[in-house]
């Protein structure tokens, strides 16, 4: 009887061990994966093909449905197009627990986005530390364009991409899209004159600017990891700065 | 509001209002009297399929869409005039298949929905310097199609029988007729989109029908009103920041509706 209990003591006590280890998590695609990762989540299982322009519109198959109900954890935005899908077909019986968080890459969203998955996932400590090199990130790209004001201080920015741009101090003069312009945006950019645009690459709609007489330098930032071999968050953010130092030197 | 208009894009897109205000409700007129409103539903389908056509495989969305739309009217005048199956038919026919294989590209191909969803908005200042030509030289066609010929029009528009046995070159007038109405959609769509296209073609057109009691006036109603609801529309638009397509549709549409209005009260005192 003894060894019967001790058996059984053993076999839950792995199971559980094995259950801990093998916490698997989904995300819907490779924007809130990178959010995922920072919060220190390994082995993350991205829905949407990187090489998506637009991945919010990625339709979920029937095979990466199960997927997701056997998962522990899915990451998601709530913009996505599949998340209508997922909702109905998981009964409630799913033991999936679903995290939702703000997919805007300014250094204030990224920090509440990463702290909300790192507490439901248990791993503050990786995501303090994580979050800890992003800052340091932010510190260094403000320092850098700190010598820019002039050109900073002419800017119009897309909406989808005003969360990162306000983090690095730019204050836009306007703020477009993410519709086409109206005739009124773009007697309002006539007005500013801007000398930098900030367009966002996944639904540009700044082309019209560009025939002004004074062509304004033009920036086209990432918010999803893919273009270019970009993978992380810390990846996107590497990528902009760059496009950014482009047309600033 | 020179400046503004100084600007190339809204200079061309302005432009372009313009000639398409006062043309395309010519079409419009074609639509409405020989019920080819079944074929503006097909060839809508059709520009759908001609942008995930041209998404698919790089090409010019708006040379696609012309290509396919010219395409579709030619295949679907020939088949009905050859066979007895009804154009309603046909057109619903070619509308579903179209939509079919616009669905099948894009799913192959992994086109953004989103890029061709753009072809149900339209665009205004998107347009380039040669699409604004490509229409410009469009709305002259058919503006000379319909002041030289509109006799022969005409015989078409009223009874196609009695134009045939007239001498009249029922076929051409016919086929001329359908591939503008092709066009006109093309271009319409590539304008303002496929939800406020009937705003230029249509409704002028509606207008026009109601208040005409011969069809050169008919034809000269719809050019006006279309011009008017065009400029109208720009206007209204840049007056409360809305976007151009749906300031057209708010002045056709309130413009229309007051039109009818009228229309009921004089029918009632008559």
């Amino acid at each position: 009887m003894k060894s019967i209990t001790k058996w059984t003591l053993l076999v839950l006590f792995i199971s559980f061990g094995l259950n801990l280890s093998a916490q698997s998590v989904v995300a819907t695609n490779g924007w809130t994966a990178s959010f995922a990762q920072l919060a220190g989540a390994d082995d993350v299982l991205i829905l949407a093909p990187s090489d998506m322009k637009h991945p919010p519109e990625y339709e979920i198959s029937l095979k990466e449905m199960q997927i997701v109900a056997q998962a522990d954890y899915l990451v998601f935005a709530g913009y996505e197009a599949m998340m209508g899908r997922i909702r109905e077909s998981l009964g409630d019986e799913s033991q999936l627990k679903m995290i939702q968080i703000t997919t805007v890459n300014s250094q204030q969203m990224i920090h509440e986005s990463v702290m909300k998955i790192a507490e439901v996932l248990g791993t503050q400590s990786v995501a303090a530390e994580n979050l800890k090199n992003l800052d340091d990130f932010f510190d260094l790209w403000r320092k850098d364009l700190s010598w820019h004001q002039e050109m900073l201080s002419s800017v119009i920015v897309h909406f989808h991409q005003n969360g990162p741009a306000g983090s690095l101090g730019i204050k836009p003069l306007m703020v477009f899209g993410p519709a086409p312009p109206t005739l009124g945006e773009n007697a309002e950019v006539l007005k500013i004159k801007p000398a930098l645009i900030i367009d966002n690459y996944h639904n540009p709609v700044a082309d019209p600017f560009l025939e002004m007489d004074e062509e304004p330098a033009i920036v086209r930032w990432i918010n999803f990891p893919g273009t270019e071999g970009t993978t992380t968050l810390m990846d996107v953010l590497e990528y902009n700065r760059k496009q950014l130092n482009q047309v600033l030197d | 509001m020179i400046e503004l208009l100084s600007f190339p894009p809204v200079f061309r897109g302005f432009v372009s209002l313009l000639a398409a205000g006062l043309c395309f409700p010519l079409s419009g007129i074609f639509i409405l009297r020989l019920n080819l409103l079944n074929l503006r539903f097909m060839l809508m389908h059709g520009v759908m399929l001609a942008g995930a056509i041209a998404l698919s495989a790089s090409l010019d969305p708006l040379l696609c869409a012309l290509g396919i739309n010219l395409f579709l009217v030619l295949l679907i005048t020939s088949m009905s005039r050859r066979s007895d199956i009804p154009t309603g038919g046909l057109t619903t026919f070619f509308m579903v298949i179209s939509v079919g294989v616009a669905m099948a590209l894009i799913y192959k191909n992994q086109i953004p929905v989103q890029d061709t969803m753009n072809l149900l908005w339209g665009s205004i200042f998107a347009l380039s310097q040669r699409d604004l030509f490509l229409l410009l030289f469009f709305c002259l066609v058919i503006l000379l199609f319909v002041l030289f010929k509109y006799r022969q029009i005409s015989a078409v528009l009223i009874d196609p029988e009695t134009a045939r046995t007239a001498g009249v070159n029922e076929t051409l007038i016919f086929y001329l007729i359908m591939i503008f109405t092709g066009i006109t959609i093309a271009f319409a769509m590539r304008l303002v989109g496929a939800l406020l296209l009937d705003a230029l073609v249509l409704l002028p057109a509606m207008t026009a029908v109601s208040f005409s009691r011969s069809l050169k006036s008919m034809f000269i109603t719809a050019s006006l009103s279309g011009f008017l609801y065009s400029l109208g529309g720009f206007l209204l638009a840049l007056k409360v920041d809305l976007p151009v397509s749906s300031g057209v549709i708010l002045v056709a549409g309130v413009c229309f509706g007051i039109t009818y209005i009228v229309r009921l009260i004089y029918e009632k005192h008559n």
